[in-house]
C-alpha cells in the first residue's frame, strides 16, 4: 500500500497533470496513476520521432520540481476497495494506493458508429490509428482514409502524414453549412484557433470532404476498398488502412463505480459543480469525462478542479471565469459535429455491432425491449475484453428512445481484465 | 540521425524496431493476426489505446496489451493463433 497523499490523481493527460501541477504548487504531496507507459494521455501521446508537445514538456519540468510529487505510469486503475483505496495493475504487479482526496481525469475514448465490413484487418479508430502510428505501426507508403465526424480527424492524419502515409482523403459527415458555423464563430477561442490553422497548413494539399461518410468496406483478408458517399452518389475508393470515428465519449467507467452522478443522454458524462466536485465528496473530476470540450478546457479544468481539491480557493476562483469560457467551446464543437442520421442506420442485420464476441446487429434486434442485462444474456453483447465500451455506445446511437445500459444503472468491478492474484491481493478488503 | 533500436521475438522471430515502438508494432512487421474472435474471424488492434482489448497477447508469458507495451530488448512476444 503506497498511502499519504493528499490528492490521487487518475489519468496522466491535459486535465490530470494540470490539476496535479496546481495541488503541487499549494504545497500538498500528489501522486498521478496513468495505464500508458508515459504520461501525456491522448492528444499529448509520445511519439519517438517528434519532441514532446512544449506544453507536456513544462508541465512535467514542473511536476519534477516537487519532490512530494510522484507520477505512476503504466499503471491501470482496475477496482476500488473501501477508502477509497484504489487497485492498480502493472506489468510486474498489483500495487494499492490511498489519498485523502480522489480526483478522476479519464479522458474520454473515440466513439464508433458500425457499417458492413467495419471488423476487417485495416480499419481502426481514427485517433486509434493515430496513437498506433505513433507506436510504430506501419503506415508508410500506405493508402489511408479517415472518416467520421470532428476535429480528430484532421489531427489524426496530420500524424499519420508525418509518418510516411499517403492520405487518399478525409471524410467528414458534417454538411459544409455545420463546418462554416463552426469555422465562422470560431476566432471567439483563439488558442483552439491557432491550432486549427495548423493543422489546415499541414493538410493542405489532402481532399476534405465535407457531408460524406463510408457505407461499407470490402476485402478478403484485409482492407481493399471502403464504398463513399454524399447522400445522393456512390463511389468506390481503394485504400489500406482506414481510420473512422465519430466524435469522443467520456471514460466515466470508474467514476460511476463509486456512485458519482452522471448527466443524461446515450454518453453520459459525470455532473460536476463550478470547481470539479462531483455528487461524492472528496472526489473530483476534471477534463474529457465531465464532457467532451477538447485540450484546452480540459488543462483549465484540471488546473481548477486540482486547486480546488486541495483547498486553494483563490487559485480556484482566479480561473473560473477562463473556465466558462472554454467551456462554451465544448458546445459549439456539439453543435456543429453533431452526427446526422444516416450514419447512425449504415449496419446490416449481418453486421457485427459487438466486436469482441462477434454479434451480429440481427441476432440483437431479436431480442425485445430494452432490457441491456437481457441483452447481454442471450447475446453476449458487451460481455468481452471491452465489457461494451464500444459496442453499447454504438447501440445507443442506433436506437431511437433512450437506451440505458445495465452497466451504467448497475456497475461492477473490475473496471478492466484483470489478474485474478491483483484483485485477491494481500491487504483485500470489502469491495464498495 | 536514427534513434537507437530495439530486437524483439515475435513467435520465435526476431524483429528489430525504432526504440519507443509498441510490442503491438513488432508483431504486425511479422504477422497480422494477432488473436481470433469466438468466431474464428482475425481480431487484432482497434482502439490503439488500451480498452477494445483487440491487441491482448502474450509477453514474456504475461498476458498484456501489445498498443500499451513498450518494447524492451529481447522481450519474447506470443500471438495466439
Amino acid at each position: 500500500m503506497v498511502d499519504g497523499f493528499d490528492l490521487v490523481i487518475v489519468g496522466a493527460g491535459p486535465a490530470g497533470l494540470e490539476a496535479a501541477r496546481s495541488a503541487s504548487r499549494a504545497g500538498r504531496k500528489v501522486a498521478v496513476i496513468d495505464d500508458n507507459p508515459r504520461p501525456g494521455g491522448q492528444i499529448w501521446r509520445h511519439d519517438p520521432t517528434g519532441r514532446a508537445a512544449r506544453p507536456l514538456r513544462r508541465l512535467l519540468s514542473d511536476l519534477q520540481s516537487h519532490e512530494a510529487t510522484r507520477l505512476f505510469p503504466g499503471h491501470r486503475l482496475v477496482a476500488f476497495e473501501s477508502g477509497p483505496t484504489l487497485v492498480l495493475e502493472s506489468a510486474t504487479g498489483a500495487q494499492r494506493i490511498r489519498g485523502e482526496c480522489l480526483l478522476l481525469a479519464t479522458g474520454a475514448r473515440e466513439l464508433f458508429l458500425p457499417f458492413p465490413g467495419w471488423t476487417l484487418p485495416g480499419i481502426y479508430g481514427a485517433g486509434g490509428l493515430q496513437a498506433l502510428a505513433k507506436g510504430g505501426w506501419p503506415v508508410a507508403g500506405r493508402r489511408v482514409v479517415l472518416a467520421g465526424s470532428g476535429p480528430l480527424l484532421l489531427a489524426s492524419a496530420a500524424t499519420l502524414l508525418r509518418h510516411g502515409a499517403r492520405i487518399e482523403g478525409i471524410l467528414e459527415q458534417a454538411p459544409t453549412t455545420d463546418l462554416l458555423g463552426f469555422l465562422a464563430l470560431l476566432p471567439r477561442w483563439p488558442l483552439q484557433t491557432l491550432a486549427a490553422l495548423a493543422l489546415l497548413r499541414r493538410l493542405f494539399r489532402v481532399p476534405y470532404w465535407r457531408g460524406s461518410w463510408v457505407t461499407e468496406a470490402r476485402g478478403r483478408e484485409g482492407l481493399q476498398e471502403i464504398v463513399i458517399t454524399d447522400g445522393r452518389r456512390e463511389s468506390v475508393l481503394p485504400c489500406e488502412l482506414l481510420g473512422t470515428g465519430y466524435g469522443l465519449v467520456p471514460n466515466i467507467e470508474a467514476a460511476n463505480l463509486l456512485g458519482c452522478e452522471l448527466t443524461a443522454g446515450p454518453h453520459p458524462a459525470v455532473r460536476v459543480g463550478s470547481r470539479g466536485e462531483t455528487s461524492r465528496p472528496g472526489l473530483y473530476a476534471a477534463g474529457e469525462i465531465t464532457g467532451i470540450g477538447g485540450a484546452g478546457r480540459a488543462r483549465l479544468q484540471g488546473a481548477l478542479a486540482g486547486a480546488a481539491a486541495v483547498g486553494d480557493r483563490r487559485q480556484a476562483d482566479r480561473l473560473l471565469g477562463r473556465s466558462r469560457h472554454a467551456e462554451a467551446y465544448g458546445r459549439h464543437l456539439a453543435r456543429h459535429f453533431r452526427l446526422g442520421e444516416p450514419v447512425r442506420h449504415l449496419a446490416r442485420p449481418e453486421t457485427i455491432l459487438c466486436r469482441c464476441e462477434e454479434v451480429p446487429l440481427a441476432r440483437i434486434a431479436e431480442i425485445p425491449g430494452d432490457d441491456s442485462r437481457s441483452l447481454r444474456l442471450l447475446t453476449r453483447i458487451g460481455m468481452g475484453p471491452c465489457q461494451g465500451r464500444i459496442c453499447l455506445h454504438a447501440l445507443a446511437e442506433t436506437r431511437p428512445e433512450p437506451f440505458l445500459p445495465d452497466w451504467l444503472t448497475r456497475p461492477r468491478p473490475p473496471l478492466f481484465p484483470a489478474r485474478l492474484e491483483t484483485l485477491a491481493g494481500p491487504e483485500r478488503g470489502p469491495l464498495p | 540521425m536514427n534513434p537507437p533500436s530495439v530486437t524483439v521475438f515475435v513467435n520465435g522471430r526476431a524483429v528489430t524496431l525504432p526504440e519507443g515502438s509498441t510490442v503491438a508494432a513488432a508483431v504486425a512487421s511479422v504477422t497480422g493476426f494477432f488473436r481470433p474472435r469466438p468466431g474464428g474471424s482475425p481480431h487484432g488492434p482497434f482502439c490503439g489505446m488500451g480498452y477494445c482489448g483487440g491487441c491482448r497477447l502474450r509477453v514474456d508469458g504475461v498476458l498484456r496489451l501489445g498498443c500499451q507495451t513498450p518494447l524492451s530488448p529481447g522481450l519474447r512476444v506470443e500471438t495466439d493463433g
